[in-house]
Parts: C-alpha cells; structure tokens; sequence
C-alpha cells in the first residue's frame, strides 16, 4: 500500500505578513506607553521646578507658587499600605480555602462570585465608600464626616480583595495535580501539603497577584477622591503617623484628579510640577513593579519546617489541620460575604433599576428619569476598546510569549506589567493633552477607547503571555517536526492554546475599563446633553454611567440623587457582569478543547 | 453613518454635527442643564459639563473647547491674563451669594453671625471649638472648596480684599476639601460641627443647615440685591466676544422669561429681582 | 543515494562536544537502529538531523538530510525538510481535537486538500501504523481519549500521512507497557522495507529485531 505523493495538490500558503503584523499592533502598545511618559517628561521639563523642594516640602499651594508634594506621597502610601495590609492575607487565605478545601462542583460557583466582585467598577466601590464606609469610619473612628486616609484604605482594601483572590487562584490551581499526590503520598495533612508544595510551587504567581493588587491602590484615583478629603500639606511626624490615617489627607492620584490639570495650562511652573507629581506616581509604581518582578524569581523552598512538623504526634497534626481549614474557610467567607452583602445593597437600594423604564429612559434634571443615553454611551466606549485592545493585546502577548528571546521577552514584559501598573488618571492627562488639546479632538469617545485600551492592552497580553508560557514543549516540537511553519504554529498551536488567557484577560481588563471614571472625565464624558451616538470623532463626547454615577455620588445628601446613584451603580454593575457572562461560555469552550 | 444620522434626528434633530459645549461652575449648572433640555427639545445639540468649576470653565473657554463657560464669580483680570487673546463677554443671568454654611445645632448654639475677622480665623483652622465663638461645646471642621472654584474666590476675596494675598492651606487636622456644590452640601449634612462655604441656593430647603449672617447682614433676598451682603455673586455665562449663532440662542434663552423662571426655581434672585432692589 | 548522510557530526554546547563525532548513511527503504547509553546524545543528535535544537546547542560535521543542509536552511526550507524528515518523539504528543484530526494535522498545513482526500490519506496512514482496526468508529472523538499507545500510533500515523522520506522515531516504546509495546514494534515491522527509518533506542533486542543495520553511539567524557 502506497501513499499518493503530496504533489498533487497545491501547497499551503504560510503567511509571512504575520511576524510584520504582530510586531506593529505591539509597536502600537509601545507608542502608548511612550506618549504617557513623553508628555509627562515635556511637561515636567516646561518650566524650571525645583525637585528638592516637590520631593520634601509638604507644602502644595499654587497661589503662593509652594509645589511640595511629600505629604501626597505619603497619602499615596499610607493609603496603599492600609489596603494591602488588609486586603493581601485575607485574599491569599481565600484564594487557598477556593483551590483546597471548597468540592470542585461548588469552586466554580465561589470562583464566579469573585469574578463578579473583580468585575465590579470601581466608581461603584467609590458610591459604597460614601454610602457606607465614610459613615461607618465615623462612627467608629470617631473620624468627623468620615473623610480620612482610613477611609480610603478600606475603599481601596475591598477593591482590591477580588483582584487578589482572582489571580491567587488561578497561580494555586496551576499546580499540577502530580505535585500534589506525590506530597499526599508521603503522608502530609492538607495544611502541611499546602505550606510545603503548593503555596512554594505558586509562589510567583501569589506574588502577581500582591502586585497586581498594589497597581491597582497606587494608581486609583476616583473611589479615593471620594473619601479622601483632598486636605493638602498633611505630613505627619514619623510618631504622629498613625493619628494621620484617621485624619484627611491627600494622595498624587486625587491631586491629579482635582481640578488643578484643567486649571493650570499648558505650561508654566504649575502644569511642570503637576508633571512632576505624574512622574513620582509613574517612577513610584515602576518601581514597586520592578522589585516585586524580580522577587518573584526567586523560588523559595519551605521544606524545613514540614520536619519539624512531621516530628509531631498524627493527633496534634490533625487538630492543627482542622484548625487552619477552619481560618481559611473564615477568610474565604470575606470575600463572599461582601458579594452578598453588595448584592443585598444593590438590589434594595438601587431597585430604580429593577424597571425596564430606567434603563429605557433618557436622564431629565440632575437626578431624575433613566440612563438609556449612559448605558449606550458605556456600551460604546467598551465596545470600542475591546476592538483596539484585542488585536493589540494579542500581537503584544504573541511578542512577549512567542517572537521575543528570552532576555528581550523579560524586559518587555517588565514594561508590560509597569504599563498595565500606570495610574488611569495619567493615562486620563495624557489623553486630554495629546488627543484633546494637542490634536484638537476636544472630548471625543475615541479618545476615551484609546485611553481605556491602554488599561486592558497589558492585562490582556500578559494573559495571553502567561497562558503560551504554559504550553508543553512537546506540543511545540511535535508540530514543528511536521514540517509546520512559524505562522502555521502560532495559527494552529498557540492561538488555540492561548484563547482563554487572551478572553480571560480582555474581559478583566474590560470590565475594569467599564468603570473607570478618572480618564474619562478627562477626555470623553460630558455631563449631560451629549447624543446618544456620537456622529464623529472631534467634540463627540458621550455620557456614561462612571460619570453620571460620579456625579450623582457627590451629591449624596439627596435622597433622589442617592437612589438614582445606586440604581445606575446596579446598572453598570449588570452591564460589567452581563460582559462577563457573554464571555463565560467561550471561555469554557476553549478550556475544555485545551 | 446613515443609521447615526437617523439616531440623531430621532432624539430631536441635532442642528449639525458640532453640539454647543458649556462647562464651569456647578452652581449655574442647575439652570443650564434645564435650559439646555429645553432647548434640545427645539433641536438645539447642547452638552454640559462642569469640569473644575467656574475657572475651569474659563480655562477651557480660553483654549477653546468649550462654547459658553459658566462663571459664579466675575471674570477676574488673571483669567483675562491667561488668555490674552479671548474676549472674555460675560452676560448675567441672575445672582447669588456664598455663604458660611453651618449645621443647625451651632447656628441655634449661637453662632447666628461672624465678623469677617471670625470667619477668616474660621477658614485659616484657628478655630477649634465653636465655644471660641460663642457656640456650642462642639468641635469645628472646615470643608473648604478645591481652587478654581468660583465660591471659593468670592470667599477668599470677602476675606482678604480684591488683592489680598491668600494663605496657604492650613495645616489643622479637621479641615478637608470638597469639590462642587452637591459635595459641599453632602459632606455639612453628614458631619458634626461643619462649616462650608455653599451657595445660599443650594442650602434653602435643608433644616439642618443655615447660613450665618456676616458682620450683621442676613443673605437675605433684599441684601443680596442691594449688594449689602458681602458675598452677593453673579451668575455669568461667558463666551469669546459676543454670544453667536447657538451660543446666542441658548444665552437669550436663559434671560428670557422662560429662563429666568429656571433661575427663580433653583433659588437665586433673577435679573428683574435685582432691579427691583 | 542516502536518504541520510552524516560524516564527523558532533553537536557542541559552549565549544563542549556532547554528542558524537559520529558518521552514517541511511540508504533508501533501510530501518537503521541507532543504540547507545544514557546520556550519549541519542535524541539530540536526531532533532539535530531535523533543526530542533535549542539554539545553544550547534551542529558540526557534514550533514544531508533528505536533500538539505539542516544547519544552513532558511525557516521555510526547514520546514520543508521537517515534513519530509518526519521525527516522532518518544512521549505520544496529541493535539487538541478529533483523532482525525489529528491523523491530518500535518498534512493540513502542508497542502490544500478536500476533506475526503484528507480522510482517505488518513485511512491509509492509520492503517500503516497499525491502528486503523481500533479507532475506525471513533474518527471523531477526541484524540485524548485514546489510550497511551494507541496515541503514540496515533502519532506514528500522524507521520505517515505526511508520506515523508525518513521517520525519527525516537525511543517510541520506552514509555508503553509490554501489550502497547508490542503493537508499536509490529507497526514499525510493517514499514520495514517501504520507508526509510532511524530508529533510536537502548533495547538491543528490539533494534535487533526491526533493523536492518545498527550503528552505536559512544558516550562522551563529561569534561
């Protein structure tokens, strides 16, 4: 029996555009980063500033030409540490008891409430810090209004929860199931089994997930504004330090938020040292991401204890064993008690929403009809950056998993993840002074898609990075010793492989994206009165939920105002979670094939 | 783009694709966002924002992106400085005035009226308790407006004369910071012993709140009018040279009858009370 | 006229020679058995004859493999010489989908064919490889349902298909238990005679058994 020689048929085309396309949509996300760091380098270099004094006076005021910025960067830390501090165990525990400990049918169940609760847009954790925690820190604290660092830290710690969790999970569920039963087989306790093999074997990605949570408390900007007090010049004595956290203060992001980027020009001293500010959050998260990156090559092995350990009686072993699944079953409570708890606040006070009128009717006045005009102009702007980021996100995580050399490829990721870490407020300002100001678009929707895309750009590629790192070799080399060319992999091996990393990550990046607020007061939102479709790109501004919730969730004493804030805030909260559910099913898909 | 086109005329028929933009001070924003819905309703595409309050407004009207800025406070002769190629027009459509706003228990504990002398002590965080000025036994805590704010540089005019130099911040632990009036308003409601600069307006209606009078004078309509209260203010809307073409139609539209009674319905004098004054 | 010729091949890591020098001829229609202990380069030295090594790792020697100069080629030529010059590793790599699927997958990206050629080829070629019998009802179920054996003929007629000049087949029985074992050996008798094979392994027995010539690979002195 011979075969029939392949000649008879035409030959495939392989596609050598491929490399020249992938390499232009990452070029693409370099230019993106270029332009934050370019305009806020011009800016700061616009006029004379004295770095000495923005980098230790706490003295901020404008009119008296005082730029000292010490007492925002402390707001920036003590706010970001208060919310770590809470947020990083709590999460890591949660994380643990979700792989561990919760039956596998009922994980996924516990694995999409976290996913909601990530999906959650920050300007409605913003509502929430006004709504609920500023009273609550009042009361409490004794905290007059309730603005205060602490405030902010807890705003920021329940933000930051799901972030944690999320991506604990997915590094703890990474661990090959063999690791796990060669360490069973030796006679470990669940507790000790994870200690000693699966918490060391995640470790990296336990540090990701720390570091992601860190990017995202550095760089907020509007659910802190809110509760924060924007009190300047606040710079504790290092003993006085903890009397500050219950007092106002200020951080870079709020500042930069305020009214003070529109205020100041387009040059002059005032705009240098906003620049300048830019540049200490920029320089500040870079270098948080740095060290965190090359902490988490380090692999720690936690093998001496697990003797010690081994040495004691079964019986005390066990009771230890009980004790610790019964504090990681009490973390994982946390983060679902406060899916519930949103859920319940959701529904009883925005019950607005629960009427098809609300979502179908324009706004009238400041707080009363629907948000018919809001929701399309969200829809649109997610829309939009999710056809830039996709595109995008791929090419880059196609560079950084797959055309990149090794030593290229762990640069560029560094700059990815420090891409993905820039404060949105930044990438607001920069924005509104190269796409509104600088060419002209004025606020356009556009503008606000490009400045959201370089939000989901890096989450997305890195997802897809991360998933093409997790490829077999074998898999690799068994297609290439088929005679397939590069183009043939990428297309047949690593797309298929990749898939659910780039959905999985899009989809974060996107439900984020929905509710970032910050830069797209900036460069695209209006508060009323804009089209329902924008008819062009310059002076084609749109309305949106963020802003319209932002709005309404400063004017918080209104009863009118406060309902129609939470039932917009369940509206968007559906618009990011039904973004989520639309995606679910492709993402099962793609995982069950892989 | 046929499909955008229909969009459009379906809401109301945009008059070309350029929408008149306005943005600025949250306290005229009340009257131009309804002003703004009736005229979108005769077809007129109108967006309004308020990024940054009164100065904000200026600023972005003076590099051109915005239309019609709304002022609280008059066009000072450091906005016309910034931009020294606009013609700052400005056209009053009605009047209000700043003023300390206190919660109820310190204004029946007491505190009924301040010199200026106290108020500035007030604002500069050198008064603790409201007992230093005849009060309750109640700590003070000071919501200032962010800069740019038109109700901030009334006050800091009332305070310190048309060329006062201003003070920094001060450093006192129970002094924050608010944004527009809606915030203002949000934050005296929900804290003990506050006291806020906020638009007259914006408190009529709330029991728990009430403005004190200063150095005597109520912010009462007839000393408002008469300019006897310190801190009267107008409400402007400014545009680059005389208002044209939709810019014109929507500033008739705010001094017409129509308009004025938007004025009168969220609470600040009209044209026709001042000249009744 | 060799189907594969090497003369004084050795493969050095940072100026360190790890495999060879070593020198043989594959004729047209031979099964070569290569043996050797641990260690001696054995699977390097066969993904050196097809261009997949890591790129720290250079080939040095003269070396033709159906044709072509491995070390010299573009991407594209080499490519070209992989589907010729088919390796099969020693662990069964499938691929995501139906066992048909799979038994195509190479042929897919080689050249343009309708459907039911592309059946037909992979008819023959699981046939070939001695599976055809076990997996005819199924063509449509995943690949990853198969059971080890079954899938490293699955992978062998993943090869076929292609109708390629040489297979490599490296170690392709070490990681099956005796029954897979033997339905592999049996497979590759068939081709005895019809194809050109390198087959690698350290069971003396079997290369003695499939094989019609066998060359011995010396370990190097780790420096």
């Amino acid at each position: 029996m011979s075969l029939a020689a392949p000649a008879a048929w035409p030959g495939r085309q392989h596609w050598p555009a491929l490399p020249v396309l992938v390499g232009l949509t990452a070029a693409a996300a370099g230019v993106g980063g270029a332009v934050v760091v370019g305009f806020l380098v011009a800016g700061a270099s616009s006029a004379p500033l004295d770095w000495v004094e923005l980098l230790t006076s706490p003295t901020w005021d404008p009119a008296g030409g005082a730029y000292g910025a010490a007492a925002m960067v402390f707001g920036t830390v003590a706010v970001s540490a208060i919310a770590l501090a809470l947020a990083t165990p709590l999460g890591w525990a949660a994380a643990v008891a979700i792989t561990e400990l919760v039956a596998p049918r009922r994980r996924r169940l516990v694995r999409g409430g976290v996913e909601l609760l990530a999906a959650v847009p920050s300007i409605v954790y913003g509502l929430v810090g006004v709504a609920l925690v500023r009273p609550l820190v009042s009361d409490l604290a004794g905290v007059p209004g309730g603005d205060s660092l602490l405030a902010a830290g807890l705003v920021l710690a329940v933000m930051v929860l799901p972030t944690v969790v999320a991506v604990s999970v997915d590094a703890l569920a990474g661990v090959p199931r063999a690791t796990r039963e060669a360490a069973a087989a030796l006679g470990l306790t669940r507790a000790e089994l994870v200690r000693s093999v699966v918490v060391p074997a995640a470790r990296p990605g336990l540090r990701a997930a720390l570091l992601l949570g860190l990017a995202r408390a550095l760089g907020e900007t509007i659910a802190v504004f809110l509760v924060i007090g924007r009190a300047d010049g606040r710079l504790p004595s290092p003993a006085g330090a903890l009397a500050a956290l219950v007092r106002p203060g200020q951080t870079l992001t709020t500042k930069l938020g305020g009214p003070e980027p529109v205020l100041a020009g387009t040059s002059g001293t005032h705009w240098a040292a906003l620049s300048g500010l830019g540049l200490i959050l920029l320089v500040t998260v870079a270098a948080v991401t740095l060290v965190a990156l090359r902490g988490s090559r380090r692999q720690g092995v936690g093998g001496g204890r697990r003797l010690d350990r081994a040495a004691r009686g079964w019986s005390s072993r066990h009771r230890r064993d009980r004790l610790v699944a019964v504090a990681r079953r009490g973390a994982l409570a946390v983060p679902l008690v406060l899916v519930a708890g949103l859920v319940v606040v959701l529904v009883t006070r925005g019950s607005a929403a629960l009427d098809p009128r609300f979502w179908l009717t324009a706004a009238t006045g400041a707080d009363a009809g629907g948000v018919r005009d809001q929701v399309a102009g969200t829809v649109l702007l997610v829309a939009a950056t999710g056809l830039i980021a996709a595109p995008v996100g791929l090419g880059l995580g196609l560079v950084l998993g797959e055309y990149a050399g090794p030593r290229l490829s762990g640069a560029m990721r560094t700059a990815t993840v420090t891409l993905g870490g820039v404060p949105s407020i930044l990438l607001g300002l920069a924005g509104y002074r190269v796409l509104g100001t600088g060419l002209g678009w004025g606020k356009s929707w556009l503008a606000g898609a490009l400045v959201l895309a370089v939000v989901v750009v890096p989450v997305a590629a890195l997802a897809t990075t991360a998933r093409l790192d997790t490829l077999d070799p074998l898999r690799r080399e068994s297609a290439l010793a088929l005679g397939l060319h590069r183009s043939q992999l990428i297309r047949s091996v690593l797309l298929p492989h990749a898939g659910p990393g780039l959905a999985t990550g899009l989809l974060l990046g996107l439900a984020r994206a929905a509710g970032e607020t910050a830069p797209l007061l900036f460069t695209a939102t209006v508060f009323s009165g804009a089209a329902a479709l924008p008819a062009g790109v310059v002076d084609a501004p749109v309305v949106a939920l963020p802003t319209h919730l932002f709005a309404l969730s400063q004017d918080a004493s209104r009863p009118a105002a406060l309902e129609a804030a939470w039932g917009s805030a369940l509206v968007l909260v559906v618009v990011a979670g039904l973004l989520l559910l639309a995606a679910t099913p492709a993402r099962r898909r793609l995982e069950a094939a892989g | 783009m046929l499909v955008v086109q229909a969009t459009a005329c379906a809401t109301g028929g945009t008059e070309g694709a350029e929408p008149l933009r306005i943005s600025g001070s949250t306290t005229v924003n009340p009257v131009a966002a309804d002003a703004a819905e009736a005229l979108r309703a005769e077809g007129v595409a109108v967006t309004v924002d308020t990024q940054g309050g009164s100065a904000g407004g200026l600023a972005q009207l003076g590099s051109g992106q915005i239309d019609v800025a709304m002022s609280s406070k008059p066009v000072g002769d450091d906005d016309r400085r910034a931009h020294p190629g606009v013609d700052f027009t400005a056209t009053e459509i009605g009047v209000d005035a700043v003023g300390v706003v206190v919660r109820r228990e310190v204004f029946d504990g007491g505190v009924r009226s301040l010199t200026r002398e106290q108020a500035a002590a007030l604002f500069e965080g050198r008064v603790a308790n409201w007992e230093e000025l005849g009060g309750p036994d109640l700590a003070v805590f000071v919501y200032d407006k962010e800069p740019g704010r038109g109700t901030r540089e009334v006050l800091d005019r009332y305070l310190y004369g048309t060329d006062g130099k201003v003070p920094p911040p001060p450093r006192s632990e129970r002094y924050a910071v608010v944004g527009g009036n809606e915030e203002a308003r949000a934050k005296l409601l929900s804290t003990p012993g506050a006291v806020a600069p906020l638009s007259v307006a914006f408190a009529a209606g709330y029991p728990d709140l009430a403005a004190v009078a200063l150095d005597g004078v109520e912010p009462v309509p007839t000393a408002i009018a008469s300019g006897d209260y310190p801190m009267a203010r107008p409400l402007l809307l400014v545009t680059n040279g005389p208002p044209r073409g939709p810019a014109a139609r929507f500033v008739d539209y705010t001094v017409s009858d129509q308009g004025q009674a938007l004025v009168a319905e969220h609470g600040f004098l009209t044209l026709a009370d001042l000249d009744g004054a | 006229m060799s189907v594969l010729w090497a003369r004084d091949v050795s493969i050095r890591h940072a100026g360190r020679r790890l495999v060879g020098p070593v020198s043989l001829a594959v004729a047209a229609g031979e099964t070569m058995g290569l043996c050797g202990p641990s260690g001696s380069g054995k699977s390097t030295l066969l993904r050196g004859f097809v261009g997949l090594l890591p790129p720290e790792l250079a080939v040095e020697g003269e070396l033709r493999v159906v044709g072509s100069d491995p070390c010299t080629a573009s991407p594209a030529r080499l490519a070209e010489l992989r589907a010729r010059a088919v390796l099969v590793g020693q662990t069964p790599v499938v691929f995501p989908g139906s066992v048909l699927a799979n038994a195509t997958f190479g042929l897919r990206h080689l050249v343009r064919a309708p459907r039911r050629a592309l059946r037909d080829r992979a008819e023959s070629a699981l046939r070939d490889a001695g599976l055809w019998e076990e997996v005819a009802d199924r063509l449509d179920a995943p690949a990853r349902t198969l059971s080890v054996g079954q899938r490293q003929r699955l992978c062998l007629a993943r090869a076929l298909a292609l109708d390629p000049g040489l297979l490599l087949l490296d170690e392709p029985t070490s990681a099956l238990d005796a029954a897979a074992r033997a339905a592999v050996e049996s497979a590759v008798a068939g081709l005895r005679g019809r194809r050109s094979v390198v087959l690698v392994s350290h069971d003396a027995a079997q290369l003695a058994r499939l094989c019609d010539s066998v060359v011995e690979l010396h370990a190097n002195a780790v420096a």
